[in-house]
């Protein structure tokens, strides 16, 4: 199987299903790898699955779901974690990542990445939950921080020191969404570089890229539109000292033709060019 | 603000999302983001995406069901089935197999006669999609049936048999047309279908219900002789098209 090449710069793209009768003709593309929603693969056998087959014989894949639920206070679903282990001894990703937040209890689902207050109680739970998918997934997991509407008065962190809280007491490594932290920034009058700044390079694992939309009152991550300038000023930053972390572009809404997605990207590489080509 | 537990938060959260049903603790925990006014108006940005997200899904599944009732009446028969039903599912595409049964209560009020048989076509096809290509049985080990009756038919598991009093397949071919392209055509007709896969590309051929009713038998566990003693088989040309249809569509996985 493919493997990155860790020398070089690392762009990627989600996996969408509109995209499947493009990709399944072998275009050549400047994306190194894909990163597949982990939910639409482990419980089909049919068309889906068969791309993310065909797909791994040529590219890297990540997989990330949206499921794992790490914040619950009622626990992960081992139901889930061995399906998910199932599918990652097929394809063998080279990261498995999940969201840094709860979407439901035990027996409802949200399907929503859903804010909590960063307490002691819910570091404790996280660090719990992470622990135990770790083990039944028999792997290191990557989690991603999410962007939120809402903040809580009862919070006992700010939002970077419970992630690098959580990153210091599990094997996890992060999976650093510079949109959400900018939407997360505007939403709640932070200074997204005073988050950006706090979180080391060696604990980065990949970089999301996405786009919001502004509700008016505030700031949505829809991932259904092109990366706003300011975020890529943030990724600019960020890449300048991290030339290794694979970065990729995340499109779910009104998702365009695979060119426009791929666009993009190629706006990543030419910031990660600026700023890696000229020293080597 | 008191620290209370985080079990009880999440379930607060949970039941505001579901229910509707308001928590002065939590309200009062929350700082809304941006130009938010209110606590309220913020839980209604997760209350609001809870509905959309299922709707959404649905919406996948359910194309021919969405195609025949129209945006405004599916939509409106949707959130009354979230309200009702809350996920378990941690797979959103997995939500809804109860739908076709909800629409069945409500069919007086969607006055759609081949609703429900509509959206019980879509959960069929849904699951179709998602199933693996089988391994058929070659055409040497089919005719083994021929030596010996006694023997039976298991079905691959990418095949379903789909029965209607009204012409369901032939409205839900239509659902990814222009409104210019769809014709009409008296719907008051019963339809017998086999759904299939076949080098994991999906088929669809439909047959006649004496056909349909063979084949059910067999897909039931009944081996050829008992299929002839309980069926009303007039001459052996009826057969031969069955076998013809079972060796062309390669819907059997095992003979035993």
């Amino acid at each position: 199987m493919i493997h990155l090449n860790e020398d070089i710069c690392q762009p990627g793209v989600g996996l969408r299903s509109t995209h499947f009768p493009f990709l399944e003709n072998k275009p050549q593309l400047k994306v190194k790898w894909f990163e597949a929603v982990s939910e639409n693969y482990m419980d089909s056998m049919g068309r889906p699955r068969q791309i993310l087959q065909q797909l791994r014989n040529d590219y890297p894949i990540a997989l990330h779901g949206v499921s794992m639920n790490l914040l619950s206070s009622t626990g992960t679903s081992d139901t889930y974690l061995q399906k998910l282990r199932s599918l990652c001894e097929e394809i063998e990703p080279f990261i498995v990542s999940d969201h840094l937040c709860w979407t439901g209890i035990k027996p409802s689902n949200i399907h929503d990445l859903l804010p909590f207050p960063y307490t002691k109680e819910s570091l404790e739970i996280v660090i719990n939950n992470i622990d135990h998918a770790q083990n039944k997934l028999g792997r290191s997991l990557v989690v991603e921080n999410v962007s939120t509407y809402m903040t809580f008065k009862q919070s006992e962190f700010l939002e970077w020191d419970f992630v690098l809280e959580v990153i210091k007491r599990t094997d996890a490594k992060l999976l650093l969404d510079i949109n959400n932290i900018y939407v997360s920034a505007i939403n709640h009058h932070f200074n997204p570089l005073t988050y950006l700044d706090s979180i080391p390079q060696r604990i980065v694992a990949q970089i999301h890229l996405a786009g919001f939309t502004d509700m008016g009152d505030f700031l949505f991550d829809t991932h259904s539109k092109p990366v706003y300038p300011e975020v890529w000023e943030l990724f600019s930053h960020y890449i300048a000292k991290a030339p290794h972390i694979p970065f990729m572009m995340e499109w779910d809404e009104d998702v365009p033709e695979f060119p426009i997605v791929e666009n993009e990207v190629a706006k990543a590489i030419e910031i990660w060019k600026k700023h890696h080509n000229e020293k080597r | 603000m008191a620290i209370y537990k985080f079990s009880d938060f999440q379930n607060q959260f949970v039941q505001m999302i579901i229910k509707d049903i308001e928590s002065p603790q939590l309200l009062d925990d929350i700082i809304p983001a941006g130009k938010l006014k209110s606590s309220v108006e913020t839980m209604r940005v997760h209350q609001n995406g809870y509905i959309a997200r299922l709707t959404e899904a649905l919406g996948e599944t359910f194309e021919g069901t969405w195609f025949s009732m129209g945006d405004e009446l599916f939509f409106e028969v949707c959130e009354q089935y979230i309200c009702n039903h809350h996920s378990s599912e941690y797979n959103l595409s997995n939500y809804g197999y109860s739908f076709p049964y909800f629409i069945g209560e409500l069919k007086n009020s969607i006055n759609i006669p081949f609703i429900q048989d509509m959206a019980r076509f879509d959960w069929i096809f849904k699951e179709l999609f998602h199933e693996k290509q089988h391994d058929s049985v070659p055409l040497t080990e089919l005719l083994k049936i021929h030596e010996n009756p006694h023997l039976k038919l298991e079905f691959g598991n990418a095949v379903k048999l789909f029965s209607s009093q009204n012409a369901v397949y032939k409205i839900w071919d239509q659902r990814k047309k222009e409104q210019e392209d769809i014709v009409h055509f008296d719907f008051e007709n019963p339809e017998f279908v086999i759904l299939y896969k076949d080098k994991n590309s999906l088929f669809s051929k439909e047959i006649t219900e004496f056909q349909f009713d063979i084949l059910t038998k067999f897909k039931n566990g009944l081996s050829l002789d008992a299929v002839i003693e309980d069926s009303n088989i007039e001459n052996q040309q009826d057969f031969l098209e069955i076998f013809h249809i079972i060796v062309t569509t390669k819907i059997i996985s095992r003979v035993y």
